[in-house]
């Protein structure tokens, strides 16, 4: 779940634990996490080339590299799209209905695989009953196909009250065509994790973990 | 020896906040169920409210059309969570009732 208010915090919090959902991601960097019991904040970074321009998104992304646990990117143009998935900073593609079939093919789709990217698709057309987006998302999930292409799946709202549960957000992907397996939580997890690896010097270069110390 | 014509499935559902109506609870999801599938698929899906207790509600569907009702729940007006499915109405009884004791005994 994605956070678009940071004062609404403490009710975005309660209505996590009532979805019973582990992970709640909030727009700040890592040093401003809240420490939470129950839930662990995770801190996500949102790259809208519509606000921010390519080379606004190339200055973020050197500037905030070790400051967030993931980074998403979502593309407005073809050039965009493409330095993002060949991107090793960026961990999220969102599959913007405004791109088209010109550029999120199946070319696309063996990108995303072979860098391991995750590509966020995101179900507020479903809410909105706009079926001009959801014909093209669909499109997008048919010519993918086979490819293996890992999805995140979100649904964007208003507020709190706005949020579902993971595994309905994954009845809403079965219910469109996608497997569980390729909306699994866990992909998301790893990358989690092994960005926080990478930010404390557990994994130095791309390859490289270093366990214990030497004392 | 009674044959079943078709399988069920009962969802077990949780609200936050104010619980609504019997009455607005059922118009909601019939109106969900037709704008994914229409008429047609309203009427194979079999949506049905069992009841409401407290701040739970049991609905009951085709087991072929789980996706669609389940999806159909998420799309409500409401703060929801679906926390279990189960093929008997039984199993999702005993649930709510380990509940209710569960925070009695608290």
């Amino acid at each position: 779940m994605n956070l678009a208010n940071v004062d609404q915090l403490e009710k975005y919090i309660s209505v996590a634990s009532f979805l019973n959902e582990r992970y709640l991601l909030l727009p700040v960097p890592r040093t401003e996490l809240p420490t939470l019991t129950d839930i662990d904040p995770v801190s996500i970074l949102s790259l809208h080339e519509k606000e921010i321009g390519q080379n606004g998104i190339k200055k973020a992304l050197q500037k905030n590299r070790y400051q967030y646990d993931l980074i998403e990117v979502i593309p407005k143009s073809a050039g965009t799209a493409s330095f993002a998935v060949q991107d090793n900073r960026v961990d999220l593609i969102r599959l913007n209905p405004a791109l088209g079939l010109k550029v999120i093919n199946s070319r696309y789709a063996n990108r995303l695989v072979e860098e391991s990217k995750i590509a966020v698709l995101d179900l507020k057309f479903l809410k909105e009953q706009n079926s001009r987006d959801m014909r093209t998302c669909l499109r997008y999930v048919a010519t993918f196909g086979s490819k293996q292409v890992k999805y995140l799946l979100t649904m964007s709202g208003n507020g709190p009250e706005d949020l579902r549960s993971y595994r309905g957000l994954q009845a809403l992907g079965r219910y469109l065509g996608i497997s569980n397996k390729a909306t699994s939580e866990s992909h998301v997890m790893e990358r989690i994790e092994r960005n926080r690896k990478k930010i404390d010097g557990t994994i130095p270069f791309e390859g490289v973990e270093v366990h214990g110390s030497e004392d | 020896m009674v044959v079943k014509i078709e399988r069920l499935r009962y969802f077990l559902v949780e609200f936050s906040g104010d619980v609504p109506e019997i009455k607005s609870l059922v118009r909601d999801l019939r109106k969900q169920v037709s704008s994914l599938e229409g008429q047609l698929g309203l009427a194979k899906s079999g949506v049905h409210v069992v009841g409401i207790q407290d701040t739970f509600a049991i609905i009951r569907s085709v087991h072929d059309k789980r996706d669609l009702v389940e999806s159909a729940i998420q799309l409500l007006p409401y703060l929801v969570v679906v926390r279990t499915v189960s093929g008997t109405i039984k199993k999702i009884n005993t649930l709510l009732n380990s509940h209710f004791v569960d925070e009695t005994n608290d």
